[in-house]
């Protein structure tokens, strides 16, 4: 299983989720998938996306993910980082 | 109406109107204050003795239309970090000064008589010293009101409170907000203990009768202006996240990225961080009747800013930024949210960098004054200060001081200055900023790129160490051209993305000054700039071996990225080689 944080308005994709607290869902992990294809799966589009962080690290949606991973999105709304200071992970 | 400079002599308490020299014709901001600090100050003088003196300036925008252009520079040789200091902060005082025509206004001397202080009332050609009477000792709730009630309702205010006045070295200087709030601080380096070295309570500006600040092309200032705003209300960041969410989105992103320094920087991990994250203050704004999308001053287009209220509604604080949020809860373990407001409070009345308090509250914490995570303690060590107990004074005196007053090693600051709310062994760009700014450790230096950020993509690093020095020193040399300028810093945001932007910035102060800057001038007059800030800070004493981190993040490795500081030093000292 993949553990999918969700923050903004991606909260309300899961249930009884409060603002303050972290809105987490356990996602199946299918052979071959990537950020992106989680995403999907949520109906997330690439536009709708600010950051992206797979466990921890500042990620490209083309990441791999495999199971046990934490990843959290962020929506383009919440778009506040000077991405200069992160390394993109894509591998 | 023309500019000048006006110098205010606390020895004698005479004020001069001076002609602007033409070395300064073209300078505004940081770039003002840090030259006639450089100029007039002697580098090894004593911080808060009568040599130093403290410097006051728009910046060159600043006055016009120009959106989210409402800075106030204010510089000094700096009692925390010894270095050559300028913090500049948003609110009503700063468009004011210029409408006055005040192009810097210096203040030097010390009062004869210690302990006595003095307001400067500033109006259309009057500058006027009067004894600052009933408030001496008050804090800058009560300063402000008194000042609206006296001088009238809508007067710019730049003050100091009671740590201002008892000359502690975390001492800011307020700046009033459009509703008479005292939260916009120039608050890094101890500048409120050199006005308060000063005899200076407080200084009131009102414009009253005054025209328009003067433009030299009228045309090309207007291109700008809308070029500009278009880009700002354009970007992601500066157009919907800053309004909607103001700087605390940051609390939840960073926690992500594992570089939320926790517990006095033992964890880049907060488990409390939703509790305190910008998304409870946008919550807020519809259920308690705060307030998110809230203008530091009149044209700003970002209002970043924020009211956040008590649980009955009534106002609490004004702003409550991600960098507050962060050292008050997350780095003392503190996941109360209205904790970490009432402490902002306090800080903004008694007059503290909310930086600064809640570093040295970690190190309090870690030197087992109180716990960590003890909120309602924290709130009293922060009322002592404001009271000037023999603990209230340590905790005043900032993270260094506290440090070694209580045999702490772990205590994250650089040239005596606490580090703001990213890691730097998580986030390690920001950790070269900190280490060579020549402010200290201080996060609005510059957007300095570190060794593994060059690798977007995956790919090897191919630049050496010299050319990612030259780079990094790029991001500083660009956001002292921005503070110079007045402008909020955020428009970094926008006009690092879109070019059209970036050119109506230029376009703007070209406007202002009759100049044809271009971006090459961009670049090299930031240079130009730093260098000025950096022969200070070597004739104070200052050398590359200052540019490094405290010695436990070289060794210490921060969770979850389990990751030390390992930037080489020959990477640092080439950023200003």
């Amino acid at each position: 299983m993949i553990n999918v944080y969700l923050y903004g308005k991606f909260r309300e994709k899961v249930p009884d989720c409060s603002v303050d607290g972290e809105c987490m869902l356990e996602m199946e992990n299918r052979e071959g998938d990537t950020i992106a294809s989680i995403m999907g799966r949520l109906s997330i589009t690439p536009e709708d996306v600010a950051h992206v962080f797979l466990n921890h690290q500042y990620s490209a949606f083309t990441r791999p993910v495999r199971s046990g991973d934490r990843l959290a999105i962020f929506p383009i709304e919440m778009s506040v980082l000077y991405r200069q200071y992160f390394p993109k992970h894509d591998e | 109406m023309g500019k000048f400079i006006l110098r205010v002599n606390m020895s004698d308490l005479s004020v001069k109107k001076e002609d602007v020299p033409e070395k300064y014709r073209l300078l505004g901001g940081r770039v003002l204050t840090s030259t006639v600090v450089a100029d007039e100050v002697n580098p090894a003088c004593h911080p808060l003795g009568p040599n130093n003196k403290i410097v006051f300036a728009p910046g060159i925008v600043t006055g016009t239309n120009a959106p989210s252009s409402g800075r106030l520079s204010v510089g000094a040789k700096s009692p925390l970090t010894g270095t050559i200091k300028e913090a500049n902060a948003g609110g009503i005082p700063a468009q004011k000064l210029a409408r006055l025509g005040i192009h810097a206004l210096i203040v030097e001397g010390e009062p004869k008589e210690k302990g006595k202080f003095f307001v400067l009332k500033l109006a259309q050609d009057t500058a006027i010293l009067e004894e600052a009477g009933e408030l001496a000792g008050k804090g800058m709730y009560d300063s402000n009101e008194i000042i609206w009630k006296k001088y009238g309702e809508g007067v710019g205010v730049i003050g100091i409170g009671p740590a201002g006045e008892m000359l502690m070295c975390n001492a800011g200087v307020s700046c009033n907000d459009p509703e008479n709030g005292p939260g916009r601080y120039a608050g890094r380096g101890g500048l409120g203990a050199v006005m308060g070295s000063k005899g200076l309570k407080a200084i009131i500006i009102d414009q009253k009768g005054t025209g328009d600040v003067v433009i030299a092309n009228r045309d090309l200032f207007k291109q700008g202006q809308q070029k500009l705003a278009k880009a700002l209300q354009e970007h992601a960041v500066t157009g919907q996240a800053l309004p909607a969410y103001g700087t605390a989105v940051l609390v939840n992103i960073l926690n992500e990225a594992g570089g939320l320094p926790t517990r006095n920087f033992s964890s880049g991990r907060f488990e409390g961080a939703g509790k305190i994250s910008g998304e409870v203050i946008n919550e807020w704004s519809k259920t308690r009747g705060g307030k998110v999308g809230h203008a530091c001053h009149p044209g700003c287009v970002i209002k970043c800013s924020n009211v956040v209220t008590n649980p009955d509604g009534s106002y609490h604080c004004s702003p409550v930024e991600y960098e507050t949020a962060w050292s008050l809860g997350a780095n003392c373990g503190i996941d109360n949210m209205d904790d970490v407001a009432e402490m902002n409070r306090i800080c903004n009345d008694v007059g503290l960098d909310t930086i600064e308090a809640g570093a040295t509250l970690g190190v309090a914490m870690e030197a087992g004054i109180l716990s960590f995570g003890d909120g309602k303690k924290a709130i009293e060590l922060l009322k002592e200060v404001g009271q000037g107990t023999p603990m209230g004074r340590i905790i005043g005196n900032g993270a260094a001081f506290t440090g070694r007053a209580m045999g702490v090693t772990r205590v994250p600051v650089v040239k005596g200055q606490a580090m703001p709310a990213y890691d730097p062994r998580a986030v390690k760009g920001i950790g070269v900023t900190y280490a060579t700014s020549t402010m200290g450790a201080d996060h609005t230096a510059g957007y300095t790129v570190a060794t593994e950020i060059l690798s977007v993509g995956g790919k090897a690093d191919p630049l050496d160490a010299a050319e990612k020095g030259a780079l990094a020193k790029g991001f500083q040399s660009a956001t002292i051209f921005i503070d110079s300028a007045g402008y909020c810093l955020f428009i970094a945001f926008a006009i690092l993305d879109i070019p059209e932007g970036f050119q109506g910035m230029l376009d703007t102060v070209n406007g202002v000054l009759g100049t044809e800057y271009t971006a090459d001038d961009f670049n090299r007059l930031g240079a130009e700039w730093l260098a000025v800030e950096r022969k200070f800070n070597e004739a104070a004493g200052f050398t590359n071996k200052d540019d490094r981190l405290p010695e436990f993040m070289y060794y210490e490795k921060l969770p979850p990225h389990n990751q030390v500081f390992d930037v080489d030093d020959e990477v640092l000292d080439s950023v200003h080689s």
